[in-house]
């Protein structure tokens, strides 16, 4: 049986890794911060309701569906708003302002929806929490197994998809160069427009599992997302696997970094939450401003093995000494 | 085989070519010489649909290539390779040919490999070394080899020996003849060793300031002094 803070803290950091890696998987491979993230985060939250409040079905259900309808959202903003503005020559500042402006129409619609929710089916969706309907299992909480197992599953197939399989190769050789990927006849849109999708599922799954141990409302979406982005900051923005360790750090730094403060300082701490990952972000990155995974490209594997296999030659040298 | 016809093209609204005109004949080597900023890169990438098209046309083989997107013309049989970041710096040695060769089943990918391991043995050894840890020549050699694994009918080089040390060189110069001479391929070379690039090419074509100044036999380009001193550093 684990703390409730420490359920909590590996729920959170599981969900907002997949999140966190879904934001930097989008940012490279079309090189914009895609801010309606969160967004596809607060439909998953709701096709989540709308399965265990108007259908009446198991929560985890609703990851097979939130899957393909996020997915779907995403590529149609990389479509409908990414690439299209990209087209009139769009530049940067003008794309990460028009995800901000997907994200005030996504967090429209999950508010009207809402709304329609309680007029049409009676049921209150503004503050919702299905703790109860999760199951147990050895004492630990459902969510804490099935979110640990879907983002090791998940960054396993990831990592596979990206390392052994044709159409991840030329995802990361999109990612290193799509000029290049281009003239060798790669449709780099496609990959850009696949990759979104696969992004907004992964954030879609991740807000199905959020209702099942945080209060969730439509604005859970919006506020996580400050998170997420410090996660991915944090992790470099430059590879997927910075940004799982960027969600752990942000996650676990967030949840027991707030329990930590509340018990010294008082409850009223508890307010400043969204505060943690923003100083977390800032104090790593004084320390490390290409993040976590600026680290992992300064460590030479070569002058490791070097090193290894020169311990392994001294120590069979000391044994053969000794045998003599 | 390409032919450019009265092309103006640029960058947005920066305008660098300027009513170009160019016929590359097949299994020949056409060089686009000239001084910095006359635009002989802009009119290879233009010739790939990566420049904005103000007017005039390019073909292939009689077809209308102008302003298609890059991976069209690159699955139309015309193989491109940048002045710079030629490979996948990232990538393994295998990747990058996977990458090239990512629209081919996977029996005539491995029967192709093969045949370009042939005529760049040293990348047997390193398929799965990065392409970071290559040298520039070594990294121009697995840019050819990338090119040459989709047995393309054109081949453009930007600047392939410009930066390397003059014994490198004399091994790219040797593959870019054996492309004409051996694979029978049409090559379209940019090249900054003015003097080198002509003494291997057919034809020439002379920019400056995104006009045509010269075109016609490589030898006499090379043996014009007027032109040589005015434009090329070279007579």
């Amino acid at each position: 049986m684990l703390p409730t803070y420490v359920s909590g803290a590996i729920i959170y950091s599981n969900l907002l890794m997949l999140l966190s890696i879904g934001f930097t998987f989008a940012y490279l491979t079309a090189k914009v911060p895609n801010f309606a993230h969160g967004g596809n985060a607060a439909i998953g939250i709701y096709v989540t309701f709308t399965l265990v409040r108007i259908m009446e079905l198991d929560p985890y259900w609703a990851i097979l569906f939130a899957f393909p309808i996020c997915g779907l959202t995403s590529a149609l903003i990389y479509k409908g708003v990414i690439q299209a503005l990209k087209r009139r020559g769009a530049g940067l500042i003008s794309l990460s302002i028009a995800t901000i402006a997907a994200q005030m129409m996504i967090f429209a619609s999950v508010n009207i929806y809402a709304d329609y929710m309680r007029g049409q089916a009676g049921a209150y969706a503004r503050v919702f929490l299905f703790r109860n309907e999760d199951f147990e299992w050895l004492g630990l909480p459902g969510v804490l197994l099935v979110s640990t197992l879907l983002a090791v599953s998940i960054i396993t197939v990831l990592h596979l998809m990206l390392t052994k399989t044709k159409f991840g190769i030329a995802t990361r050789a999109t990612v290193e160069n799509a000029d290049l990927a281009g003239t060798l006849g790669i449709d780099t849109e496609l990959i850009s427009l696949v990759s979104w999708f696969i992004t907004g599922g992964l954030a879609g799954v991740a807000g199905t599992l959020l209702p099942l141990w945080f209060q969730s409302t439509p604005y859970t979406g919006s506020l996580i997302l400050m998170s997420v982005f410090s996660a991915s900051v944090v992790g470099g923005m430059s590879s997927i696997y910075g940004a799982m360790v960027g969600g752990y750090v942000i996650g676990l730094t967030e949840v027991l970094g707030t329990s930590f403060l509340s018990d010294q300082l008082g409850s009223w701490v508890l307010s400043y939450r969204p505060l943690i990952p923003l100083i977390a972000m800032f104090i790593i990155l004084v320390r490390v401003p290409e993040g976590l995974a600026g680290i992992a490209g300064k460590i030479d594997l070569s002058r490791i093995r070097e090193s290894a296999s020169s311990l392994s030659t001294f120590a069979r040298r000391r044994r053969g000494d000794r045998d003599a | 085989m390409i032919k450019v016809n009265q092309l103006d093209a640029g960058y947005g609204p920066i305008q660098v070519l300027y009513e170009v005109d160019l016929v590359a004949d097949a299994q020949q080597i056409t060089v686009i010489v000239g001084p910095n900023g006359s635009g002989k890169s802009t009119l290879l990438k233009s010739i790939m649909g990566s420049t904005t098209v103000y007017s005039g046309s390019v073909t292939y083989k009689g077809r209308d290539i102008t302003a298609r997107p890059k991976h069209q013309v690159a699955n139309m049989g015309i193989a491109y390779l940048p002045q710079v970041e030629s490979v996948f710096a990232k990538l393994t040695v295998k990747e990058n040919l996977i990458m090239a060769g990512h629209a081919l089943e996977r029996e005539e990918f491995e029967a192709r490999q093969e045949e370009v391991m042939g005529l760049f043995p040293f990348l047997k050894e390193r398929l799965k070394a990065k392409a970071t840890t290559f040298s520039g020549g070594e990294r121009q050699m697995l840019a050819m080899a990338m090119a040459l694994l989709r047995k393309p009918e054109v081949i453009m080089l930007d600047e392939p020996i410009t930066h390397l040390d003059p014994k490198i060189t004399s091994q790219v110069v040797d593959k870019i003849i054996e492309l004409r001479d051996g694979l029978n391929l049409t090559v379209l070379l940019v090249e900054q060793n003015v003097k080198t690039a002509l003494e291997i090419s057919d034809k020439a074509y002379l920019l400056a300031s995104g006009r045509t100044m010269y075109e016609g036999p490589s030898q006499e380009l090379l043996e014009n002094p007027e032109l040589g001193r005015m434009y090329l550093g070279i007579g």
